[in-house]
């Protein structure tokens, strides 16, 4: 199996771009981000919600708290999958009651992953809010979940794969669609 | 990643699956810190525990670990099944796993029962400890607690004392230290001290003193009263004058070094109560971490595909 | 029935020869020996180097559990097992329930033997009432009554003054004592032998001290009493050295070994992963041992290869190792073990393995031996020694599955045992 890329449909610009105006769009929503903290689903959402948190002080000058969330344990494919997952440390060294989760990720797909993250928080505490912020939306959901913000609509077919790049773990910044093919 | 269906010794695991269970337990610990210690992890998994020797803690760790995975867990212990009826062990297990056990977690006085369940079976195996066999769950905790408080499992110097003869703890923390990369002494009366240990790669010494200068870590090994009765060695009190590690003899020791002890304790006897209680104790974040180390076994275990699955 | 043996390998260990030639049998007697016997009418040939003829190999330690225990091992299985191992005679242990240790039991097991009259089968009586290492058993009684040989085999004599006087006692009958070595002080709870593979795996040691300071003593004890002393199943080079000892000296004693501490060191209980069919007494001991036991195969030290059969349920050996019983099924598999351990992969020669499988054991215990000769009963095997198959425990005559070796490959096998003139047993069937 090889993965076949077929287009680069985000750059470094665009994905720069993306993430500052869902930050406005959370500071818009929220009406200011004194009630707000940051969760990323490992791996890639936890850069991700760095980046958010980043833009959020340059705007409004205030450090939000910023935490991981691992939710191998929560998951529901572990029967399933060919290779057992690593369990990743959940980081979340402050506390989310009453707070306004905005939980962050790369992409949002069949909402299986979400659903996982939500109980993962559930467990933690109880939030006021939880938001769902993606970079990412490929549609064929299998579960009632919906973003809160977008960074981009990209529609796929199942056969596609959306590969989300980041410099913070893959050394460049870029979202490419393509394809696994048979050697 | 981990592909054993059971876990009988510390001797059949890699250097690289010793780190794998300790990086998880890393990950499970954060999960004890919580109001709410359980995760779904393990839905639908039943664990049996079948001990053929009085335990409390390991037993309760294993039992704890497995219910905050969200595993079932039954629990069978000598006193209240038909084991006194005169059943074989293997009529016992067989019929349990006939019930949709998963996972044993076995601990029996006879070494080498892992070995003869394991074989019989389907269902996986971990051992809770058999005979003078192996306890690896034991040496799994001691290595995650000393990479916690000294941030590194090799290069170390690990002084274990006592009875080693008759114990499983030692044998477990004896290879584990081996493959980690650092060095094991034992210490005890010739007569408590296995023939040809020295093959194992641990030095072998007669002198507390010697055992203690330089190491970093004093394990202080269970001494089992009832040797005393065998004939091993003349009385308590000459045992505690030779081998207990009190304020006095803990002198020649590391300024940082750690003390452990696998529990449950003789204080007075192979250790004082005014060390056992001392800062340079870990003997209570051994209990705790011995929940982690298990909740990480156990999803490595049972946390991958079921077998049904496998292609 | 007209059998005749071309171009054969006959052993005649009485003389220390093995020369090829050729073996006429006509009705149960041996009626010609020679090169290039010619013979008119129908006969069966049988032909080739490879064909190995032996007269009386007998199994002079053998375990046959009945009375007492007839669900590990009865007369008749174990008469069975010994013709398709390839024995023409084999004594049995007294260690039943009713123990041997009187003239009735003795005389149970010769009739029960000539009811099934298959192989001879020799009692062995006890030593000591019980075989409690307390009070002589009426060894003149029993003697006369037909025993061979007296032991407390399973137990030692620990008692140096009953030992003492039963070395006394038998020389008038001639009879040997023989001992089953081994200190039970030193060997309390223990499983397997005492040394690096106990300390790997946890189990508790029997050390080798155990048997070789009771060799020392027993050895002394003959030379003291001038009485005729066997020891069985040794297995450690101490005591081998004791013996050696005793033989310069020219005390009247002898030895065994079993095929399987021939074959096994203690590793192989590591390797078996606690297979409690590994689980012997005495214990399988270390490489060093087994070289010095192959050694007084060479020099004669040992006289005896016997199998100590010891069959048991497969209740008795499913269970935790310590509790598990102690000894092997010896008897199907003891040939194959010594030609292809011993004769292929140690280069001794046939008739110095096979002398001590036959003119040996009888001569120690006084019994009847038919070599090959003229006008002789055939009482002799033939062991096809290129012939290579698996052992199948599953196939075994014997009721005692409990071998360490199923499976494996083995080269030489018995493949026709007469017994006093008879064919009782040809490839895998039981004839009589």
């Amino acid at each position: 199996m090889y993965f076949q890329e077929k287009a680069k449909i985000m750059d470094k610009e665009a994905i720069k771009r993306a993430l500052r105006r869902i930050a406005h769009e959370i500071i818009e929503k929220n009406k200011g981000i004194e009630n707000i903290v940051l969760v990323g689903i490992r791996r890639r959402g936890v850069p991700l919600a760095q980046r958010l948190q980043r833009y959020l002080k340059e705007i409004e000058g205030i450090d939000v708290p910023v935490g991981s969330l691992d939710i191998t344990l929560y998951r529901d494919d572990l029967n399933l999958k060919l290779e057992q997952p690593k369990v990743g440390k959940t980081d979340i060294n402050f506390s989310i009651e009453n707070k306004d989760v905005i939980l962050v990720d790369d992409v949002l797909y069949t909402g299986r992953t979400v659903r996982s993250a939500l109980d993962a928080l559930m467990d933690i505490g109880r939030p006021k809010t939880v938001q769902l912020a993606v970079l990412i939306d490929r549609g064929h959901r299998e579960l009632p979940i919906k973003a809160d913000y977008v960074g981009k609509n990209v529609p796929t077919s199942r056969k596609e794969q959306i590969e989300v790049r980041l410099e913070e773990i893959d050394g460049v910044d870029e979202v490419i669609i393509g394809e696994w093919r048979e050697e | 990643m981990w592909n054993k269906k059971d876990l009988i010794g510390i001797k059949e695991l890699s250097k690289y699956e010793i780190e794998l269970i300790i990086e998880t337990a890393v990950s499970m610990k954060e999960i004890l810190k919580r109001t709410i210690k359980k995760v779904p992890t393990l839905r639908g998994r039943t664990i049996c525990t079948l001990f053929y020797e009085p335990s409390t803690r390991t037993r309760s760790s294993f039992e704890l670990a497995a219910k905050y995975l969200s595993a079932d867990t039954i629990s069978i212990a000598t006193s209240t099944s038909s084991v006194q009826k005169g059943e074989t062990l293997l009529d016992t297990v067989k019929t349990i796993e006939a019930m949709g056990v998963d996972l044993f977690i076995v601990r029996h006085s006879a070494s080498g029962i892992p070995y003869f369940l394991a074989k019989n079976i389907k269902a996986g195996v971990i051992n809770a400890g058999d005979g003078m066999h192996e306890h690896p769950t034991q040496a799994l905790l001691d290595v995650f607690t000393v990479f916690e408080k000294k941030g590194k499992i090799d290069g170390l110097k690990v002084s274990i004392i006592g009875d080693i003869f008759h114990s499983r703890v030692a044998r477990s923390n004896i290879y584990a230290w081996n493959k980690l990369g650092s060095s094991v002494i034992v210490c005890g009366p010739p007569t408590l001290i296995p023939p040809y240990i020295e093959d194992l790669n641990v030095e072998v010494t007669y002198n507390l003193d010697e055992a203690i200068e330089d190491a970093d870590i004093i394990y202080v090994l269970r001494l089992q009263l009832e040797r005393q009765k065998k004939g091993l060695f003349p009385t308590l009190r000459e045992y505690h004058m030779l081998f207990g590690i009190n304020e006095e003899r803990i002198k020649k020791a590391k300024k940082d070094v750690l003390v452990m002890h696998p529990g449950p304790m003789n204080r007075g006897v192979e250790i004082s109560s005014e060390i056992a209680d001392s800062l340079l104790s870990v003997i209570n974040e051994q209990v705790t971490n011995g929940v982690a180390v298990r909740m990480a076994l156990l999803y490595l275990m049972l946390g991958g595909k079921s077998d049904e699955n496998t292609v | 029935m007209r059998i005749l043996f071309k171009n054969v390998t006959l052993i005649f260990p009485e003389k220390d020869l093995e020369e090829i030639g050729d073996l006429y049998v006509e009705n149960g007697i041996i009626r010609d020996i020679g090169k290039n016997l010619s013979l008119d009418g129908e006969v069966e040939v049988i032909e080739g180097k490879d064909k190995v003829l032996v007269p009386t190999l007998v199994d002079m330690h053998v375990h046959l559990r009945e009375p007492g225990y007839e669900w590990k091992e009865t007369i008749e299985t174990g008469s069975k097992a010994a013709i398709a191992g390839g024995f023409t005679a084999i004594c049995c242990m007294p260690n039943t329930n009713p123990p041997i240790d009187n003239k009735e039991t003795v005389r149970f097991i010769y009739e029960k033997t000539n009811k099934i009259g298959l192989v001879r089968i020799y009692p062995i009586g006890t030593i000591t009432k019980g075989r409690e290492g307390k009070e002589l058993s009426e060894i003149g009684d029993m003697y006369m009554a037909g025993a061979k040989g007296f032991s407390d085999d399973g137990n030692c004599v620990m008692n140096s003054e009953v030992l003492r006087c039963a070395l006394e006692y038998s020389k008038m009958f001639d009879v040997p004592i023989i001992e089953h070595p081994e200190d039970i002080n030193l060997t309390t709870e223990g499983s397997i032998n005492w040394g690096k593979i106990s300390t790997l795996l946890g189990l508790k040691g029997m050390p080798w001290v155990a048997e070789a300071s009771i060799v020392a003593r027993d050895v002394f004890l003959a030379s003291f009493t001038k009485g005729k002393l066997h020891i069985a199943h040794i297995s450690c080079w101490q005591s081998l050295d004791m013996i050696k000892w005793g033989k310069e000296k020219g005390v009247n004693v002898t030895c065994e070994v079993t095929p399987h501490h021939l074959v096994l060191t203690e590793d192989y209980v590591k390797e078996s992963l606690y297979d409690t069919n590994t689980k012997m007494n005495p214990p399988l001991r270390t490489k060093e041992d087994q070289e010095a036991l192959w050694e007084g195969i060479k020099n004669d030290i040992i006289d005896v290869i016997a199998t100590d059969h010891a069959p048991h349920h497969i209740d008795d050996k499913m269970v935790e190792y310590n509790l598990a019983e102690f000894g092997i099924s010896g008897l199907e598999t003891a040939i194959p073990l010594i030609i292809t351990y011993g004769y292929y992969k140690r280069k001794i020669p046939l008739v110095k393995l096979l002398k001590k499988m036959s003119y040996n054991p009888a001569k120690i215990m006084g019994l009847p031996y038919i070599p090959l000769d003229k006008n002789v009963p055939a009482n002799f095997t033939v062991i096809d020694i290129s012939l290579e198959k698996k052992v199948e425990k599953e196939k075994f005559f014997s009721k005692g599955k409990n071998t360490p070796f199923d499976g494996w490959a083995l080269k030489g096998w018995p493949i026709m045992t007469f017994v006093e003139g008879r064919l009782v047993y040809r490839e895998g069937k039981i004839l009589w």
